[in-house]
């Protein structure tokens, strides 16, 4: 958690310093939901997530330093800079991606855990959401499908009553999309996605069921995300008031002093924890920094997987120019 | 290679069987492929043989259909998505660039799609405006998808087998006016067409027919009838895929008749047959004699009613007459008509 935490601020940073492009989407505040989720799972399962994806992925045991390079958009990098901070994938931890669409992630996690229960192995696939996907129809088409065909799917939503910025449940006709899962045969579970411990157990009881009965679970988690302004991830509602009363709820910070009541943990060890993780992302930083841009001419780069005879891409920018062709020698009869 | 005369229906059919012979990761998602044996009875008897689990009937849910294919694709299976129009297939259009054909590029190579679309377009069985599309265009777009449009039973056999084995995503369009046209179609169950590779129909001297989907067709009957009523020679190319496109073929064939006609039934705007006319002004310019000239189905969309769809449509003697305009020998019809529209 400190890790994921500490990890967005730094990056948070870089993006205002410039050295991270694009949209950076701040998982700050659902460092609870990321862990305990993930946690759930073991090393054979699979998972997806939205746009704020490096969180994800850093909580699979994703490298720092190619996390941040992927950030820094160079070949380094997971995705060789190629997909930045929404789209990063690391498929040997079984992490298939940051999806930069609303909700576009849900079928292909379905997909995923058809692929499983169809090769009959016992592998569950987890996809974590926004509530603001509940609004588009691919999630309910999909819920049919997943309970029709027994998927072991199971879905956390981070529920934070919110869709972008507008207030969510001005937009949905229906609260939550728990009660739209439940009206498509989904199961459904609720935790505090605030608590690491509440949501790795709730996570693990919807992934015991997806795996033994073969069925789609939903574990609506209750978040809220820190209120954060600035260009990173803009928040409207980032007032002070707002920010202090979200401060009494920080899942790292009541976490860490609850360990430390119960005697798990020193304060000590707490420090000693934060400066190996600010180590470790400085570490990161400065890898990232030193990798390579990617080559220009690696933009046609896996246009297939298998040679062709014919034109896969026909700008004038590929590999031939125009005019500079060599008559064919080989005569089109064939 | 012995052979048997089939329709391209059936021809379709037996590649799927061979492919889910063949190959136990492969298996049939879409609407009504089950129990109602696809919408044009190209799925019928699959269900019966290969079971529910390998033929899986979904709800018309185009966008999760689609994305649960290219998911299953990632993770080992090789899922044949049905998608029951072009038109429909419009809807799962998003899941398309961005679960299938990006993934792979944008995982620099480490996440593969093997999957493959199939769908259906065309305007002839007067249907009425939403559901008389040519849509190859769409996803001509999308770099990333491979894009087959086999117009005869073999290569609709031979190029959905190629794209079952392909590891890059494929979607092969097919033609509901195609599904009862009969030819001989290769027995063995290794025939393969790989695309990126266009067919000559009909050698000829004085002009390029270039057709894309049912359009190679029209291009045949357009080449007869210059023949028999113009004394030209007309060379009829088979796009036969999209992409990867067969430039280089296309580029020899002009070398050789100094013209082109490029003939599809979709809408003529950043259509399939401008971007060819394009590509060779830029790579063959030198070797033309005339402009190319494109025949698009009207900028316009299909009527229900007889006379407005005949009005709509591209027939033989349209081909005909820019043929013998690109020769100099009548006024050309202009595939966007500046007039129209008003």
């Amino acid at each position: 958690m400190e890790l994921v935490r500490r990890f967005d601020e730094r990056a948070g940073e870089l993006h205002g310093s410039g050295q991270i492009g694009g949209f950076l989407h701040l998982a700050i505040g659902e460092e609870a939901l990321v862990v305990g989720a993930t946690r759930a799972l073991e090393d054979r399962d699979w998972v997806l997530s939205t746009w704020r994806s490096h969180a994800l992925a850093l909580a699979r045991g994703t490298d720092c330093g190619r996390t941040m390079a992927e950030l820094f958009g160079r070949v380094g990098g997971t995705n060789g800079g190629r997909g930045g901070a929404m789209h990063l994938t690391d498929p040997q931890r079984r992490f298939l991606g940051g999806f930069g669409l609303v909700g576009a992630h849900l079928p292909v996690a379905a997909g995923v855990a058809l692929a499983s229960s169809h090769q009959g192995r016992a592998e569950v696939t987890m996809a974590v959401l926004g509530d603001g996907a509940g609004c588009g129809g691919t999630l309910t088409e999909t819920f049919d499908l997943a309970a029709m065909w027994h998927l072991p799917l199971v879905v956390v939503v981070a529920h934070e009553r919110r869709g972008h910025t507008s207030e969510q449940d001005a937009a949905a006709a229906q609260q939550t999309l728990a009660r739209k899962a439940e009206g498509h045969g989904v199961k459904t579970l609720a935790c505090d996605g605030m608590d690491v411990v509440d949501t790795q157990a709730v996570c693990a009881q919807a992934v015991q069921i997806a795996r033994t009965e073969r069925r789609p679970v939903l574990v609506q988690a209750s978040v809220q995300r820190a209120p954060t302004s600035g260009m990173a991830d803009p928040k409207p509602s980032g007032t002070k008031e707002v920010l202090a009363a979200w401060k009494t709820r920080d899942p790292l910070a009541v976490f860490g002093e609850r360990l430390v009541e119960v005697g798990l943990l020193e304060r000590a060890d707490r420090t000693r924890i934060q400066m190996t993780v600010n180590a470790l992302i400085e570490q990161a930083v400065s890898w990232a920094g030193r990798c390579a841009h990617p080559d220009p001419e690696s933009l046609y780069a896996h246009a297939s997987a298998q040679p062709t005879d014919g034109w896969l891409a026909v700008d004038a920018r590929g590999t031939t120019s125009p005019g500079e062709r060599a008559p064919h020698p080989r005569e089109v009869a064939r | 290679m012995t052979t048997t005369a089939m329709t391209y229906r059936d021809a379709v059919r037996a590649a799927l069987r061979e492919e889910l012979d063949r190959d136990e990761r492969v298996l049939v998602l879409g609407e009504d492929v089950g129990v109602f044996g696809g919408a044009f009875r190209v799925t019928e008897g699959l269900l019966a043989d290969y079971g529910e689990q390998r033929i899986r009937d979904t709800p018309s849910a185009e966008r999760a259909v689609v994305g649960i294919g290219a998911g299953a694709a990632m993770v080992g299976l090789r899922p044949i998505v049905e998608l029951m129009t072009m038109t429909a297939a419009m809807r799962a259009i998003d899941q398309l660039m961005v679960s299938v054909a990006q993934m792979p590029w944008a995982t620099d190579g480490a996440v593969r799609v093997p999957l493959v679309i199939r769908t259906v377009q065309g305007a002839g069985l007067q249907l009425g405006p939403t559901h008389a599309h040519h849509l190859e265009s769409m996803v001509l777009q999308i770099p990333g998808l491979q894009v087959a449009v086999p117009s005869t039973p073999a290569d609709a056999k031979g190029m959905l087998k190629a794209a079952v084995r392909s590891d890059d995503p494929v979607v092969v369009i097919e033609h509901q006016e195609l599904y009862d046209v009969t030819g001989e179609v290769p027995d063995d169950v290794d025939h393969l067409v790989p695309l990126g590779a266009a067919a000559v129909r009909r050698e000829g001297r004085d002009v390029t027919l270039l057709g894309i989907s049912r359009a190679a067709r029209t291009a045949v009957q357009a080449a007869d009838l210059l023949e028999r009523e113009h004394g030209v020679s007309a060379e009829v190319l088979d796009v036969r895929s999209l992409r990867p496109l067969d430039l280089d073929g296309i580029v020899a064939s002009v070398r050789r008749t100094n013209r082109l006609v490029v003939v599809e039934d979709g809408w003529p705007q950043a259509g399939a047959a401008s971007s060819i006319a394009a590509l060779v002004q830029e790579h063959a310019f030198d070797d033309l004699d005339a402009p190319v000239l494109r025949v698009s189905g009207a900028d316009a969309p299909v009527g229900y009613s007889r006379v407005l769809h005949a009005a709509a449509r591209v027939d033989a003697r349209a081909v005909a007459q820019a043929a013998l305009a690109a020769l100099y020998r009548g006024a050309a019809p202009l595939a966007v008509d500046p007039r129209r529209g008003r």
